[in-house]
């Protein structure tokens, strides 16, 4: 791997590659921006668990912001750049909330970074989901990490497992369902 | 999610066209339908949605910590805490596993190998299919996705003087069957809906001969079968037994 392979990447690629959920860009990213986030939380009273955790959940955000067009990165640079600050506030945000409740504000705002989706029935039901796909059978966790994660088209996907495109739809529903159906049970 | 929402393929497919913007004219029509004339229509439309979304956000999480775990966790650091004593244990550990790897290649055969090494039970349907939509078809269904096989061969058998021809009851009498390892009655299931003229378990029901037949060290009508079914996995057990 080169010492950054995304710089590389057009404005387009790199969209894409986020949409797509691709793993190179994932891994790049991840990688280049990880390490500085840790040194900050580390020197702002901050150990590596945490780092690992306010970094992951930072990076799903960014990851969505520009999967919803909310946020369109010029080039690479400017996606660790908001990477790295999403941690950040997301870190203050930890402190101001434990530790600082009292202090004025550090005025570390300035983009939007909110993430209101984090509720905690959200958390409920993403623990459900988890204990839910995980009873899944292996043919159904492949097809749909491959559809709904990889992004792969109906036609691929069918081919990807030698069946036709109508099976293909058949079997996603039949997943789908059954994942449904465990979140409830 | 409180209320317990049925949704079929059709109004499945028809939402998820919506959410990626590409109905068809005809589809347009369909779900303009579908919002006028059926009051669970926008609760239908944000379960599919929110079940969509969450499943990505849960396959990224997983793959942020896979991408953790193999580039930034330090192992070799891990390592050198484990004391010697350990190193010892885990080499004894080591040498047991290689010499049962061993003795399983001995008394164990290919066949047999490659039988469990494909071999995953059929998860079990959640809709009721139509013709056997019975409450105890449905019921034995509940157990078999909880593993209780002989419970649902309990429900499933009686069943069948009514339904004889019935292929989602032959089939999933045939994977009871076979999950409780009683290969023979479970390939007098599957034959009959692997000949059954149109089914949607056709193809399946050949991948489990398949194995079936590799279990029992019946090599050709394994390779048979396996050519029947579009599985792919069935592809490479064909080679391998080349």
């Amino acid at each position: 791997m080169p010492k950054d392979p995304i710089s590389q990447l057009s404005q387009e690629d790199l969209i894409r590659g986020i949409k797509d959920n691709e793993r190179k860009v994932m891994t790049a990213l991840y990688v280049e921006v990880f390490p500085k986030v840790k040194h900050y939380i580390l020197k702002n009273n901050g150990d590596e668990d945490e780092a690992k955790d306010i970094f992951q959940e930072a990076f799903l955000v960014a990851w969505k912001k520009v999967k919803k067009g909310e946020f369109i990165p010029q080039n690479s640079s400017a996606m660790k750049g908001f990477l790295f600050q999403i941690s950040k506030n997301k870190w203050l945000d930890w402190l101001r909330s434990s530790k600082f409740k009292r202090e004025q504000s550090l005025n570390a705002y300035p983009l939007d970074v909110s993430d209101d989706s984090y509720s905690g029935d959200l958390e409920d039901k993403m623990l459900k989901l988890e204990a839910g796909f995980l009873k899944l059978g292996e043919n159904c966790k492949e097809l749909l990490k491959r559809f709904y994660f990889q992004k792969m088209s109906v036609e691929d996907l069918a081919q990807s497992f030698g069946w036709t495109a109508q099976t293909a739809k058949n079997n996603k529903y039949r997943c789908m369902e059954t994942l449904r159906k465990l979140m409830k049970s | 999610m409180s209320k317990d929402l049925s949704i079929s393929t059709f109004e499945f497919e028809l939402i998820e066209a919506w959410l990626e913007g590409k109905l068809t004219d005809e589809q347009a029509q369909a779900f303009q339908e579908f919002e006028k004339n059926d009051p669970n229509w926008n609760l239908k439309v944000q379960e599919v949605q929110s079940l969509q979304e969450n499943l990505e956000t849960y396959l990224i999480r997983s793959e942020l910590n896979e991408i953790h775990q193999e580039n930034i966790s330090n192992h070799s650091s891990r390592l050198r805490l484990i004391p010697a004593w350990m190193w010892a244990v885990a080499a004894s550990l080591a040498l047991v596993m290689v010499s049962w790897w061993g003795f399983q290649e001995l008394f164990q055969g290919s066949h047999e190998r490659l039988f469990q090494s494909y071999y995953e039970a059929d998860p079990g349907l959640i809709t009721a299919m139509s013709g056997t939509d019975s409450y105890e078809f449905e019921r034995g269904m509940v157990d078999y996705k909880e593993r209780k096989y002989q419970e649902a061969l309990g429900f499933w058998e009686p069943l069948l003087d009514q339904n004889p021809e019935k292929d989602s009851l032959l089939y999933f009498l045939g994977m009871a069957n076979l999950e409780l390892g009683k290969y023979a009655m479970s390939e007098d299931f599957l034959i009959k809906v692997a000949s059954a003229d149109q089914s949607e378990f056709q193809d399946d029901a050949h991948w489990y001969l398949g194995l079936i037949y590799l279990k029992t060290g019946e090599i050709e009508k394994a390779k048979q079968q396996l050519t029947s079914t579009t599985r792919p996995e069935a592809k490479s057990i064909l080679e391998k037994l080349e």
